[in-house]
């Protein structure tokens, strides 16, 4: 070797080098683990442990770890785990496709790496649907320290829904879904409805944006989910000053504090017809152009909405009565639909304030656009916030009347 | 033309590219370490910072111009003396090594938490390593067409899969968009310098260009505005998705950022990995220019005719230096340290050179009659 | 001399030595002896010369006489054994003559016309002396005569199917050229036919793809220069090019690199590129390799060398990039922004080839995040019934595919039909179906082996094949990230690989080099493409004109 030229060395010497790290990598696969061989997770449910009157299950003992002593207040985390078809044959009809695995702690992690001496396959966060807390879990600890896990581990995918229920969590991982499809998934799908279901608060609520909420200080509401006997449905939202769980608001608010913030895809107003009592016309949105702004007036501050919509006549219970397409009803349905826009919005928010709770995020649109009246009021929002007045005005356009007049 | 003899040899246009691919592999930490400074008006600061290193690297270029065919290791010890010029040599190569083992440790982390679970960072520094000693073997012909290769495919990739975030972006919260502390602003315009890292190679690659058709001022002058503007896009993103609250909360916003885009129906989900794999290609070129660079800096001072074995002894330092930086203090102190000598040597020894050779030729041409 | 004014007259060699008349007359003896020793020494010189002459050269076998027998005798014992050799002896006027000729490879209807015919005809009897030049100027009728005198070149001449008249009496000999022997028609070429264009393909004889090329360009600016390789087989090597476009000092370079070549024995134009290039050790092909006319003239009129080996189809052209080895000559007959996808289109699937399998096993076993929830499912599912990890898995369908691949080049066609159904029933459901592998590997396989097709040089589709391997330990080790290696250490091989002076992947993305971007990832209409490419080095880079 000492014969060849330099260059013709060094490229050897290179060479054995780009050998010799490469057997590093040789010298073991750290992180080889088969897609099958991995358990997907799909959702998880936070209980609180030791409630009496719950269902006291005999295997309660070995869903149990020792902590080593420490007296940490105890949750019961529940895991939905696929079950995949297998070299054990296909699967019988009405056997779900999932299925739960439990364990009581105090710690997140502790209790996942627990429930590894439960499960046959390492657990796999990366397809994780959503996470549903119970309300006694979030009112024993508050939402920052059931959620701390979820958002600092690498594997969490982001755009996992975040639910909370009245009752217990468990049984709704254990809930089978009527459309045969695993139940993390279903529920995520019910989620995604939320384009043209304005009262189901899951347009902003995933695991990113609880996040990003909790880091911001801000409050924050998470969409409802309840089980009772065969009928799993989402309604209503259940509201959080900072991290700590106050109160619920039904769907009626929701679609309020959507249309407030403007993040309404596709809604229906409906207004009852003042003619003929007992009978209704629904409005049928499609695009709107919402502008909520704050306003600073020395020390006042007031908030402006103003919302304007384009849609369709959606359903009349009254047509025969009416002509739909002359310009008088439509002018008199446009003014109805605005009045009931204006009162949906005015309900929400006064049941925010009631509560204390800033939902909609003020605080934040006041930061954004009077950053100055913010520094100087930020430490007192609490108290100004329930006084703080909204001046709505809205205006609404009938585009078409449908297929039939 | 084309050909054989002149394939060392680079036009203006390549060495803007040469600049821009080094920079633009966005580093988390500093990022992070801008908004935490200036806040929402972060963007300014990147703009001011852009600017600012505009000028440095404009000084440089006439500073290059007054000696052409040296680089800078040459022609630094005629205008300080031997000594001084060796020290200033030392800290210009200390500065790289510093701030290479920083991003070196920096890569392994990001993608080991990312990408993989237990491998350990070792590993993953010595892969990437290994491949940028053999493109850094080279003669320069060849990396800069690797890197040109590398500008073209994976630069326009990564830059689509951030824009693919913008699914997650929130117009509100990049709003205020005015600072409300001014030095915030100025805290974030010293710590962009760890952003704008990278662009000091073309001391010494200024002998290779040959001045072509395009001016090289206004091609270098055109790359930092396109780095400026892509630094501004990115922050507005990632504070848009998170707010600044958050960003301050999040080690590595930008891959985070990416990681929440999601459009449910279509398969746009997870999209962190696949830009991961370009950013890895664009941190390549990164680190094989600077193993040459670093590797020239001896051959030309010491006079050896040949870079290669500089290369391969430079090499295992880099990778001691990139290990030892695991504790969090010590990371964390290797980047206020280069950063500090890199504003130092950019900001002041540089065009405390320039304003001396000027002083010089002008003294020498008043002396000369 | 005489008196003059009472001076005394002294001699001039009195004063001045060297003038005597005594010294000049006994100088000018030995002068005159000098002169006759030199005429003796000039004729015994001249003897020795003749003498010299009369014995062969160096490297010569043996030296012609001008008697006919020992000519014969030498010459039968240097063809001893060679039982094709034939020897036809006749009277030419009143001496004696012998033909000497391979049989098989000389043409005996030409040389019974034009020599035989004419030498044994009755109005020849008459001459009296038949000597070399009248049988050059006036007798022997055939175009391609020549007069030949060193041995060496007479056998090797006659062995490559001339035939050889020698006349008792005069000792140069003629080598009449009368060569034909089998050949192959000209036809189309099996590895690279297209739809569109020129059916012909180079055949095994020099002379006819020389025509072939000649018949596409009627330029004399196409030079030609033949070289004889292989110091035992001395077979002819054509080196091609167009003198007024092709690079300064690249031809010079080439022949270079030739004459360096020493081999007893070359067969196949991959020798002498294996002999010729900068890394013989890489896994890239370095030099272009057509069997088409077209491809080669085409290539010829960009600036680059051709180089046509006697018994071998297959033409050598340097220098070569990536760029000029993914171009096929269909993207030529296609619609322009059609045949701009098609390229692009190659080059992806160029990757693909030889990252799929490794991608796979990198989602499969590392990364199974990077695939959506629905997906991740069915994958899941599909993999649960079957026993092995992902790396082993992709190692035994590669095996598997490596060895179908080798048995479908060598197979007879008698009975490929039978082992396509073997292949593909057998081998592709049985094993899906038992469970073994998973048909979404057998998916990804057989899309990796087919986009290794898609390739326009056979070379490059091996050279992806080769690289499959080390991307799959690469990627079964590190995932993606191995991947990424592997990929950025393949683009850095390629960008250092020269072929003669020019980079081998570093000219497709390289800025100085933008104009030649209209021909090398699409292509646009013919009217746009009005200069030459700036990589190779043209002299002159407009297309129209001389």
């Amino acid at each position: 070797m000492a014969s060849l030229p330099v260059w013709r060395r060094a490229r050897l010497v290179g060479g054995y080098l780009l050998l010799v790290a490469l057997s590093l990598a040789l010298a073991g696969c750290w992180d080889q683990a088969e897609i099958q061989d991995r358990g997907f997770v799909l959702a998880v449910a936070v209980d609180v442990a030791d409630v009496p009157g719950s269902q006291a299950k005999p295997d309660a003992r070995l869903e149990s770890y020792n902590e080593g002593g420490k007296n940490l207040p105890r949750y019961r985390l529940s895991l939905q785990i696929l079950r995949l078809g297998g070299s054990t044959g296909g699967e019988k009809i009405g056997e779900s496709k999932t299925f739960v695995i439990s364990d009581t702690g105090g710690s997140m992690f502790e209790m996942v790496r627990d429930m590894l001496g439960q499960s046959s396959k390492t657990i796999w966060f990366e397809n994780l649907q959503f996470i549903v807390i119970s309300e006694a879990a979030v009112r024993r600890g508050g939402l920052d320290r059931v959620m701390d896990f979820w958002r600092r581990d690498a594997e969490m995918r982001w755009r996992a829904k975040v639910f909370i229920t009245s009752g217990e969590a468990r049984p709704i991982l254990e809930y089978m879904p009527p459309s045969g499809e695993p139940g993390g998934i279903f529920l995520n799908h019910v989620a995604r409805r939320q384009i043209k279901a304005p009262q189901l608060a899951t347009a902003i609520n995933d695991l990113l944006s609880v996040m990003q909420l909790l880091d911001a200080k801000s409050d924050l509401f998470l969409p409802r989910v309840e089980l009772e006997g065969k009928t799993l449905k989402l309604e209503g939202a259940g509201l959080f000053k900072r991290d700590q769980f106050v109160g619920y608001s039904d769907e009626y608010a929701v679609k309020g504090a959507r249309i407030i913030r403007g993040a309404e895809k596709s809604a229906l107003i409906s207004a009852a017809c003042p003619v003929h009592p007992g009978n209704f016309l629904v409005f049928e949105l499609f695009r709107h152009d919402t502008r909520l702004r704050p306003h600073v007036d020395g020390d006042n501050i007031y908030f402006t909405l103003d919302i304007a919509m384009r849609g369709n006549l959606g359903e009349v219970s009254c047509q025969a009565e009416h002509k739909t397409q002359s310009s008088e009803y439509l002018r008199a349905a446009q003014v109805l639909f605005a009045e009931e826009v204006k009162h949906n919005v005015l309900y929400a928010f006064q049941a925010q304030q009631k509560m204390g709770v800033d939902g909609v995020g003020l605080a934040r649109y006041l930061k954004a656009y009077e950053p100055v009246a913010w520094a100087r009021i930020k430490d007192r929002w609490d108290e100004i916030y329930p006084t703080v007045p909204l001046i709505v005005s809205v205006n609404v356009a009938i585009v078409n009347v449908g297929e039939h007049q | 033309m084309a050909n054989l003899e002149v394939k060392s040899q680079m036009s203006p246009l390549q060495l803007a590219i040469v600049v821009i691919v080094m920079v633009i592999g966005i580093h988390s930490d500093t990022l992070v370490r801008v908004i935490k400074d200036a806040g929402s008006a972060a963007w300014l600061s990147l703009l001011l910072g852009g600017g600012l290193f505009c000028g440095a690297a404009l000084v440089m270029v006439k500073l290059g111009d007054l000696f052409p065919g040296l680089t800078v290791v040459e022609y630094l010890p005629l205008l300080w003396g031997k000594w001084l010029g060796a020290a200033v040599i030392f800290l210009f190569t200390v500065i790289f090594v510093i701030h290479t083992s920083f991003m070196l440790q920096g890569f392994s982390r990001v993608i080991a938490f990312f990408m993989f679970d237990r491998t350990p960072f070792e590993v993953l520094e010595a892969g990437l390593l290994a491949v940028c000693v053999y493109c850094a073997l080279q003669d320069w012909g060849t990396i800069l067409r690797v890197v040109q290769l590398v500008f073209f495919t994976a630069v326009p990739a990564a830059l689509g899969f951030i824009g693919l975030s913008m699914v997650s972006f929130h117009y509100i919260n990049i709003l205020p968009l005015w600072p409300q502390h001014i030095q915030g602003v100025g805290y974030g315009v010293w710590h962009s310098w760890q952003e704008y890292f990278g662009y000091e190679v073309l001391l010494m690659l200024l002998p290779l260009v040959y001045r072509g058709k395009s001016r090289m001022s206004l091609v270098l002058a055109g790359s930092f505005a396109f780095l400026s503007v892509f630094f501004v896009f990115v922050t507005s993103l990632v504070i848009g998705t998170f707010t600044v609250e958050g960003v301050i909360n999040l080690p590595y916003p930008l891959v985070s950022a990416i990681r929440s885009a999601d459009l449910p129906g279509t398969y746009l989900e997870r999209l962190d990995t696949y830009y991961l794999l370009f950013w890895i290609q664009i941190q390549f070129a990164m680190f094989a220019v600077i193993l040459y660079i670093l590797a020239q800096v001896p051959t030309r001072y010491f006079g050896y005719a040949d870079h290669r074995p500089w290369v391969l002894a430079l090499t295992p330092l880099l990778f001691i230096g990139g290990d030892a930086l695991h504790s969090s203090r010590l990371y964390i102190m290797a980047a206020q340290s280069s950063n500090l000598l890199g504003m130092a040597f950019s900001l002041g020894i540089i065009p405390a050179s320039y304003g001396l050779a000027w002083w010089r030729r002008r003294g020498g041409n008043g002396a000369n009659g | 001399m005489g008196k003059k004014q009472g001076r005394t007259c002294r001699k001039l060699s009195a004063g001045f030595a060297a003038a005597s008349l005594t010294l000049t007359a006994q100088r000018l003896t030995a002068l005159r002896q000098l002169l006759n020793d030199s005429t003796e020494m000039a004729d015994d010189l001249s003897q020795v010369i003749r003498d010299l002459n009369s014995a062969p050269a160096a490297g010569q076998l043996f030296l012609f006489t001008a008697v006919l027998a020992d000519n014969e005798q030498l010459l039968r014992e240097v063809f001893r054994d060679c039982d094709d050799i034939r020897y036809r002896s006749f009277a030419a006027g009143d001496k004696r003559a012998l033909l000497v000729y391979l049989r098989g490879m000389t043409d005996v209807t030409l040389l019974e016309k034009n020599v035989l015919e004419i030498l044994m005809s009755s109005k020849n009897q008459q001459l009296v002396s038949v000597t070399a030049d009248l049988l050059m100027n006036q007798l022997i009728t055939s175009a391609a005569l020549r007069i030949q005198t060193s041995a060496s070149e007479v056998i090797e001449d006659v062995m490559s199917g001339n035939a050889l008249l020698l006349i008792d009496g005069i000792a140069e000999t003629l080598v009449v050229g009368a060569v034909k022997y089998a050949k192959r028609q000209v036809a189309e070429s099996k590895v690279e036919g297209l739809a569109r264009g020129p059916h012909d393909a180079f055949t095994e004889t020099l002379e006819d793809n020389l025509v072939l090329l000649r018949r596409r360009s009627h330029d004399p600016n196409l030079k030609v220069r033949i070289f004889q390789l292989g110091e035992r087989s001395k077979t002819s090597l054509a080196v091609v090019y167009v003198a007024n476009l092709v690079k300064p000092g690249l031809v010079a370079e080439v022949e270079r690199r030739l004459e360096q070549i020493k081999v007893g024995q070359v067969l196949l134009s991959a020798t002498v590129e294996e002999w010729i290039i900068d890394h013989p050790w890489s896994p890239f092909p370095q030099t272009g390799s057509t069997e088409r006319p077209d491809v080669m003239s085409a290539a010829l009129y960009e600036g680059r060398v051709g180089l046509l080996l006697d018994n071998t189809p297959q033409a050598l052209l340097v220098p070569c990039t990536i760029g000029s080895l993914m171009q096929s000559v269909e993207d030529y007959t296609v619609q322009p922004v059609v045949a701009s996808l098609i390229r692009l289109t190659r080059y992806l699937t160029a990757l693909l080839g030889i990252f799929l399998p490794a991608m796979y096993i990198a989602i499969v076993s590392f990364h199974p995040g990077m695939l959506p929830t629905s997906l991740a499912i069915s994958v899941a599912e599909i993999r649960a019934k079957t026993p092995y990890p992902a790396f082993m898995e992709v190692l035994i369908m590669e095996f598997i595919l490596e060895v179908f691949q080798e048995a479908v080049t060598r197979m007879p066609e008698k009975v490929a039909p039978a082992a396509t159904i073997v292949g593909g029933f057998v081998i592709g459901s049985t094993l899906v179906q038992s469970g073994l592998v998973n048909a979404m590997l057998v998916v990804a396989i057989a899309g990796t082996a087919i986009a290794s097709y898609t390739m326009p040089s056979y070379n490059l589709s091996l050279t992806l094949r080769w690289l499959r391997v080390p991307t799959i330990l690469l990627a079964a080790f590190l995932g993606f990230f191995g991947i990424v290696l592997g990929y950025l250490a393949i683009v850095v091989h390629m960008c250092s690989l020269r072929s003669f002076g020019e980079s081998y992947l570093g000219g497709l993305f390289d800025i100085t080099l933008l104009e030649d971007m209209k021909d090398k990832l699409g292509r646009l209409p013919a009217k746009w493409m009005g200069s030459r490419p700036k990589q190779f080095g043209p002299q002159d880079r407009t297309r129209a004109g001389e």
